[in-house]
């Protein structure tokens, strides 16, 4: 199968190595909790259906893999295995493989082979054997405590008669099992673990007990099929509908547990004896039929039949033999003699009575949450659309100043008017709309973490608790991609200069593990990111002796400086305090490259440290509110106009004294620094000669960030702009120096957006005498 | 040159004919999108002196070329006459929209394979690796532009300033 569409693929690959990036935080709370079976189950399902789509994809390579990977993991999950730390090392380790060969399969579908490295791997995990021979028992056990209690709780609307009739069935199972049990000698003293099963019973919805059935009776049909294959897919396709109803991978887990338990009583019991097998199948039927109202009622799950036919599985003809077949509960029961006619009746009209509560319910709550996966790229195509928009509002706008002085009538005027502020309002909402659909969970980039820090922390040889807090928070997800490589840097220097080793916190008398804490909230207009560990702190003393040492500081300086300043060194580029180099920073970047790509996203940094209780480092970013637009100034720079984003323009001043630098140019002194003076028009055109009059004002944009000083004839507008980048086939265009890009004013001209820093920089080239000299 | 012409214009083709600096000009018109106007154009800083600047094409960001100066010629004159010839070409598979400013456009000519004459060896005022062929028209020679050679020429510049390293250039002033 491997032509299979390439789309498709893509897809499948895509969601496989999010659902195991998923679970990597589950493994670090596995080795602190080996009991918990929930968190073994969480990591088992991605596990397994990615067994079951790599088979479908021809990646005969990921799905041994996953196999034996499921293999270990169901060992332990069956307790036959004890959680040990060497088990969570191997299990984690066997997760980035399989990563490492989704993403080789990414890059080229045929590649198909194992590594080396992943060979000896399988060996290893092979020779992890089952150290307790009654686990296939306990399961076996434990799958029918399950289905009990399943039916207890999810029954008791219907007519018990169905119930007592099942628990028969299994009853008579039972007592087959119990025989093969005494032949096969296998110690009948087992636990039954009645907690394992409720916590999958636990608070689901009817439509969701409807489908843990279908699974149920799919799996067991399984020994009645003649087609294993159909059979598989038929799995594969349940599992589908459910994550098509819930978009959640959460919801399917359950449906997997019990699956899979009667998956392994198929193997081991109930092969053997066909007829208990049959009986409960039988029974299961019933119930699904007798479940099927609801099961309708779930708008977005197709019919079990009707994808049969769609994946050309099944013959259409054979769907409605099998349906002809399929009595419907009342029916059967009624044939039966378990119930009077007048008993179906009441029934019924419960039943239909319910159906309908069940839409109301439906319709009410609207979050059925239908999600799809969208491309980013179609997004931002979305996106600039409603950025032409904003200037087809600018040169509505443009021609209603051009008609106020018209002889227009005035309630044209006014209607058009009102036309243009409809319009204004409804972009308003678009744009904000796709504001919303942009926001994404951190908990995206914030599961990494958990892993990145087990690995760091072991390395150097510190013992860490790492909290995170605020997963759920939604932010837009250029943003959270702006954020990764900060956090992850503050994270290192937590882990790395911040939090002591076990010893050294022992001769402090703290705690031997060390505290790091990493949370995130958002309010209206800002997202909050904190980092915290209760580390040694950043001590001002030596960094104001590194700082002399390095010559960032004269000795005088450095002892004016507050303490406060002196912690704020760390940002400065090439100030590391490490006396050793380590592999995990403390290469002198890091802190510095924060701060540049927080200002990027105009975000602010606050670190509070105390010498021996530890570090606080509190970011905060403003929540984009405008994707599209841009607060600017337009100025006037020779013949041209210009525009220049306001985020960089700190003030605007008067060219007064102007400082001359011995022919290399001019600087104004601005607080208590002197700013290198640009003159726009001349920066782009060099060669431009004319003089103004001696009597203009010249105004001078300041530009904090940059330390410039921006000289330009006129100051013409602020305003918002929607900022735009040159594309399109003409390859000269689109690296113009000194420029960002463009807007088309309201009178439809082109005018540049100035890159600031671009001209800083470009300027910066020329030496400068002040620089050198402070 | 010839046999390229031979094989490949067996039919009549038709051409948009323009004057540049007295010179008539033609060009192939399945090539041209539109004419236009010279309306308000925005210069681009540290471009080279034939790209004129940009026009904004019904909110597209067109480059308009002064095929004047492009050829070696004197630059192209501003008056009622001047206009802008939209161009579609195709480089790397991707179409590319440009302007070529001309000092009037004329009319749509027909031309046969045999009112199509080689390019004579001229002197070197007038650069010919742009040049497809003479057209005969009346008693007129129109000179057929290859549009497509005179920006296949824009990318080879391109990666040459690239290696000039501009930056150091402009640091200097």
């Amino acid at each position: 199968m491997i032509d299979t569409d390439r789309d498709a693929l893509n897809g499948f690959l895509d969601e496989s190595e999010e659902s195991l990036q998923g679970i990597e935080n589950d493994f670090i709370a596995l080795e602190k909790d080996p009991g918990n079976l929930d968190i073994i189950n969480r990591i088992f399902r991605p596990v397994h259906s990615l067994k079951g789509n790599s088979g479908f994809f021809g990646l005969t390579n990921i799905n041994k893999f996953s196999h034996r990977l499921e293999n270990l993991l169901d060992s332990t999950r069956k307790g036959e295995i004890l959680i040990s730390k060497e088990i969570v090392d191997i299990l984690l380790q066997g997760v980035e493989y399989l990563q490492e060969m989704l993403r080789r399969v990414h890059s080229d579908p045929s590649d198909i082979t194992f590594r080396p490295a992943e060979e000896e791997f399988l060996v290893r995990v092979e020779s992890f054997k089952p150290q307790i021979a009654e686990g296939s028992l306990q399961s076996v056990i434990r799958f029918e405590t399950g289905l009990q209690e399943f039916l207890d709780c999810g029954l008791h609307i219907k007519d018990h008669k169905i119930i007592s009739n099942l628990l028969d069935q299994i009853a008579k199972t039972n007592i087959e099992m119990e025989k093969l049990v005494a032949k096969q000698k296998i110690p009948a003293a087992c636990n039954i673990h009645r907690d394992d099963c409720r916590y999958f019973l636990h608070g689901q919805d009817l439509s969701e007990q409807v489908r843990l059935f279908a699974r149920v009776a799919n799996q067991l049909s399984k020994q009645k099929a003649v087609d294993r294959e159909l059979l598989v897919s038929f799995t594969e396709v349940f599992s589908e509908v459910s994550a098509l109803l819930h978009g959640n991978e959460r919801a399917i887990g359950p449906l997997d547990d019990l699956g899979d338990m009667l998956n392994f009583l198929d193997d081991e019991m109930v092969v053997a004896h066909p007829e208990s097998n049959q009986i409960i199948q039988q029974a299961i039927n019933a119930i699904i039929a007798c479940f099927s109202a609801e099961h309708n009622s779930c708008g977005s799950s197709s019919k079990l039949g009707e994808i049969l036919l769609e994946q050309h599985l099944v013959g259409k003809e054979q769907i409605d033999t099998a349906l002809t077949k399929q009595k419907k509960i009342g029916e059967l029961l009624l044939a039966e003699g378990s119930i009077t006619k007048k008993e179906l009746d009441r029934a019924l009209e419960i039943q239909s009575k319910r159906t309908l509560d069940a839409h109301l319910q439906d319709a009410k709550s609207g979050d059925s949450a239908k999600t799809i996966r969208i491309d980013q790229d179609k997004l931002d195509h979305f996106a600039d659309a409603v950025g032409g928009l904003y200037i087809n509002l600018d040169s509505l706008g443009y021609l209603q100043k051009l008609l106020e002085g018209s002889a227009l009538s005035l309630d044209l005027m006014s209607r058009f008017d009102n036309a243009v502020h409809g319009l204004d309002e409804q972009l308003e909402k678009l744009h904000s709309a796709i504001m919303h659909v942009r926001r994404v969970p951190v908990k995206s980039l914030l599961q990494r973490f958990p892993k990145v820090v087990r690995q760091l922390s072991a390395s150097l040889g510190k013992d860490i608790k790492f909290t995170l807090s605020g997963e759920e928070t939604v932010i837009d997800k250029d943003l959270l991609e702006k954020i990764e490589n900060p956090l992850v840097h503050i994270l290192r220097n937590s882990l790395d200069h911040g939090i002591e080793t076990p010893a050294e916190r022992a001769a402090n008398n703290k705690p031997a593990q060390g505290n790091l804490l990493l949370s995130v909230t958002t309010d209206e207009n800002n997202v909050y990111l904190t980092i915290q560990d209760d580390g040694a702190g950043i001590d001002p003393e030596r960094m104001k002796k590194i700082a002399v040492e390095k010559e960032f500081l004269s000795e005088e300086e450095a002892g004016r400086l507050p303490e406060k300043e002196l912690i704020n060194l760390i940002f400065r580029p090439g100030f590391s305090s490490t006396e050793k180099i380590s592999d995990v920073s403390g290469r002198g970047v890091g802190m510095d490259v924060v701060l540049s790509a927080l200002k990027e996203c105009h975000g602010k940094i606050n670190v509070e440290s105390k010498v021996g209780i530890g570090t606080s480092v509190a970011i905060t970013i403003p929540l984009t509110k405008t994707l599209v637009t841009k607060e600017v100034v337009i100025v006037r720079a020779g013949e041209d106009a210009y525009v220049i984003p306001s985020e960089h323009v700190t003030t605007i001043v008067e060219l007064e004294n102007a400082i001359p630098l011995l022919g290399k140019g001019q600087c104004i002194p601005y607080g208590e620094e002197l700013y290198r003076l640009i003159d726009l028009a001349r920066f782009y055109y060099p060669g431009l000669t004319a003089q103004k009059p001696a009597d203009t004002i010249t105004n001078v944009l300041i530009c904090n960030d940059f330390k410039l000083g921006l000289v330009v004839d006129e100051i013409v507008s602020h305003q918002r702009i929607v900022a735009k980048e040159f594309t399109g086939g003409y390859e000269r265009m689109k690296n113009i120096e000194g420029v960002e890009g463009y807007t088309i004013m309201g009178n439809e001209e082109i005018t540049l957006i100035v890159d600031v820093k671009a001209v800083g920089e470009l300027a910066a080239c020329v030496p400068w005498g002040h620089a050198n000299t402070s | 040159m010839a046999s390229h012409l031979s094989e490949e214009n067996k039919q009549t083709m038709q051409y948009l004919t323009f004057v540049l600096r007295d010179e008539n000009f033609a060009v192939d018109i399945a090539k041209v999108r539109e004419v236009l106007d010279v309306s308000t154009m925005t210069k681009i800083p540290r471009m080279p002196d034939y790209l004129s600047g940009v026009i904004n094409l019904r909110g597209n960001v067109v480059p308009v070329m002064d095929l004047g100066k492009k050829l070696g010629m004197p630059p192209v004159g501003h008056s009622k006459n001047t206009c802008i010839i939209i161009v579609e070409i195709r480089i790397d598979d991707s179409a590319v929209e440009l302007g070529v400013l001309t000092d009037s456009v004329q009319m749509v000519v027909d031309l046969s394979p045999e009112d199509i004459e080689a390019v004579p060896r001229m002197g070197s005022n007038l650069n010919t690796d742009f040049i497809h062929g003479m057209g005969k028209q009346e008693e007129k020679f129109l000179i057929l532009l290859d549009i497509d050679a005179v920006l296949a020429s824009e990318s080879e510049i391109i990666l040459r300033d690239l290696d000039n390293g501009d930056l150091a250039e402009i640091a200097v002033h």
